[in-house]
């Protein structure tokens, strides 16, 4: 009885893992695959970029429309980290004050976060090219990231708040008595109770910074300064899908970080759901 | 160690709330004080105006003759224990100990050897390497306990350490807790709503309600003469009975009109009682006697080994609370007299005040 329940069980989790393997399959096929548009045959020739960097290198004309695939990688990851360590500074700071402080405003400002969350980005696209132009960071990298900045901060926030909400009073005020300064009380005790929600907050703006693509194709026109979302982008555009396969290969580099972390993190994430503290 | 002053403290919080009123309290040095009240009353607003964490909205504080309105509570030098334990779930038992003294810097070597002198006091040497979630309760009060003594502080503050704790275990650490404050002489100020507790422990007992304080004094003084009906119903379990009665002239005789007949006055009663009409005449359970009469009828009956707890009707149907000696043959139903102890019964006006 156990048995079959166990088995019908396997049996569900295959097929509902099925529908994200099977395109992750297909890309991973195509991008080992000889053809250029269809997996078929076995070959690692779609990854020959990996040597020096260059697209397309017996093509003396394409290969100097299109920058150093590890300078456009450098850019992303800049992107991303830029994205998360700004948004983690902020959002573990302003979370601890949103939680713990009562100031004019303090629920306008939480309600304004929610609705802030809740506007689409493209909208905003228009506004912010001016503004950026104006600042004079339109076609570089900070200019992107601070937009990003200011869109995920407030989620960062919100997220925080919520964990710092989490830890009782009485911790705290048993730190202050005990010999700590306000901020000793915030440095030794209340961030490291919650690691776990920096933690989430990081991973998820890492990401949100890796995957970006509206922001750095709008802001972004030099080559130099694209990411990789915005270099596949340009493959499937404007080479009309002539190589697939090299598509699936830069694809799979692309998500290579994104792997990584989630199976380091995986275990600090499902302490985030359990939740730090008890009482 | 230290003397607290309070003088004229008040804090009011955003909204209105006025937590603690007008307070004027002297802890003295060596002194166990317990705040004593409902909850709501104020009491732990008033511990955290003395540790620091809330400033007062008008008054003076003093440490001894300084005033320290201003002073942050990790200047204080204070140890303090919370009805949660409040342990950094983070670190170990060793580092939580270790915690106020790393504040301090205080030399590696001489941290080590404080932490492991107090956890061998409290008994939890053998605890050190783990973390608060796998102690139990009364372990983590152990823990807290040594967080707050390691530091040498002039001052405890304890708020109701003992109420998630169960019950036997709340009158063994109940002890250990009094000897120690002895041994050590720190003076304490210790919160709870738990009268027993405040019985037990305290050299003086504040009793406070609705922000107000409303007696200081020894248990005894707070048991045997209480202040106002609401200290007298407050204080003692079973609580004491409080009856509405009426005072009544008759022929030159004075009489308490209540629970649906008289009661005549004694003498002393009767000369202070002569101008006042309405009042609350108050009796402690084990002081009401149980006589051969009529009127009044057993309603139920407890026994609880050392003595018997009983419910008595009274011809208006109130029920009086008594206690009665273990060997007493009463049964349900039965038909029985009542009379006063009136060496230790008090009268109050119906504003809640003391007459006698």
């Amino acid at each position: 009885m156990v048995k079959a329940k166990s088995l019908i069980l396997n049996m569900v989790g295959l097929l509902v893992a099925l529908i994200p393997l099977v395109p992750i399959g297909l890309l991973v096929a195509l991008a080992f695959s000889e053809s250029q548009v269809q997996p078929q045959g076995f070959t690692t020739k779609n990854f020959d970029f990996l040597k020096t960097g260059t697209l397309f290198a017996n093509d003396p004309v394409y290969s100097k429309l299109y920058p150093n695939v590890y300078s456009v990688a450098l850019n992303t990851f800049l992107l991303a980290v830029g994205n998360m360590l700004i948004v983690v500074l902020i959002s573990s700071m302003a979370g601890y004050i949103i939680s713990r402080y009562s100031f004019k405003g303090r629920s306008a400002l939480l309600g304004s976060f929610l609705v802030i969350h809740g506007v689409p980005a493209s909208v905003l696209l228009i506004a912010l090219y001016y503004m950026l132009k104006s600042l004079g960071l339109l076609n570089t990298l900070l200019g992107v990231i601070l937009v990003k900045v200011a869109v995920d901060t407030p989620l960062g926030v919100w997220v925080l708040k919520g964990f710092y909400d989490s830890i009782p009073w009485d911790i705290e005020i048993a730190s202050l008595v005990d010999g700590a300064s306000r901020l000793g009380a915030f440095r030794r005790i209340m961030l490291p109770l919650v690691a776990p929600g920096i933690f989430a907050v990081g991973l998820f703006s890492f990401l949100s910074g890796w995957g970006e693509y509206i922001f750095v194709y709008t802001f972004i026109q030099s080559s130099k300064n694209w990411t990789f979302s915005m270099l596949i982008q340009s493959l499937v555009g404007e080479m009309g899908g002539i190589n697939l396969a090299l598509i699936a290969a830069l694809s799979m580099i692309y998500l290579v970080p994104v792997i990584i972390l989630f199976v380091v993190g995986e275990k600090y994430l499902v302490r985030v759901t359990i939740g730090g503290i008890k009482g | 160690m230290v003397k607290v002053t309070l003088e004229n403290v008040s804090k009011s919080f955003k909204g209105g709330v006025n937590a603690v009123k007008n307070l004027n309290l002297i802890i003295n040095d060596k002194e166990f004080m317990v705040l004593l009240g409902p909850s709501g009353c104020g009491k732990t607003t008033t511990l955290l105006l003395i540790a620091g964490v809330y400033k007062p909205s008008s008054g003076y504080i003093y440490f001894d003759d300084k005033i320290v309105n201003d002073l942050e509570p990790k200047d204080r030098n204070i140890g303090m224990v919370f009805q949660s334990y409040a342990l950094y779930p983070h670190m170990t038992i060793y580092d939580n100990i270790a915690f106020p003294l790393r504040l301090k810097k205080l030399p590696k070597d001489e941290i080590d050897r404080k932490v492991k002198q107090v956890a061998s006091m409290l008994r939890i040497d053998n605890l050190l390497n783990r973390y608060p979630r796998q102690l139990s309760g009364g372990q983590q009060q152990r823990v807290a306990l040594a967080r707050a003594i390691v530091k040498e502080p002039s001052l405890f503050l304890m708020d109701e350490p003992l109420s998630n704790l169960d019950a036997k275990i709340r009158v063994e650490v109940r002890a250990e807790l009094k000897r120690l404050q002895k041994e050590l002489g720190i003076t304490t100020i210790y919160v709870t709503h738990d009268q027993a507790e405040a019985l037990s422990l305290a050299d003086r007992i504040a009793v406070m309600n609705e922000g107000i304080l409303q007696q200081v004094g020894s248990p005894d003084e707070l048991y045997s003469r209480p202040a106002n009906t609401f200290v007298a119903s407050f204080i003692g379990a079973p609580a004491a009975n409080i009856i509405d009665a009426n005072i009544v002239e008759e022929k030159n005789a004075m009489y308490f009109e209540m629970l649906g007949t008289r009661f005549p006055m004694p003498r002393d009663y009767a000369e202070v009682l002569k101008n006042e009409t309405k009042v609350y005449f108050m009796v402690r359970p084990e002081d009401v006697r149980i006589v051969e009469g009529k009127g009044f009828s057993v309603y139920s009956i407890e026994w609880l080994g050392r003595e018997a707890f009983a419910h008595v009707k009274a011809p208006d149907g109130t029920l009086l609370r008594v206690i009665l000696p273990p060997e007493s043959k009463l049964t349900i139903g039965q038909e029985v007299g009542v009379n006063f102890n009136y060496a230790k019964t008090h009268v109050y006006k119906n504003t809640g005040e003391l007459i006698i």
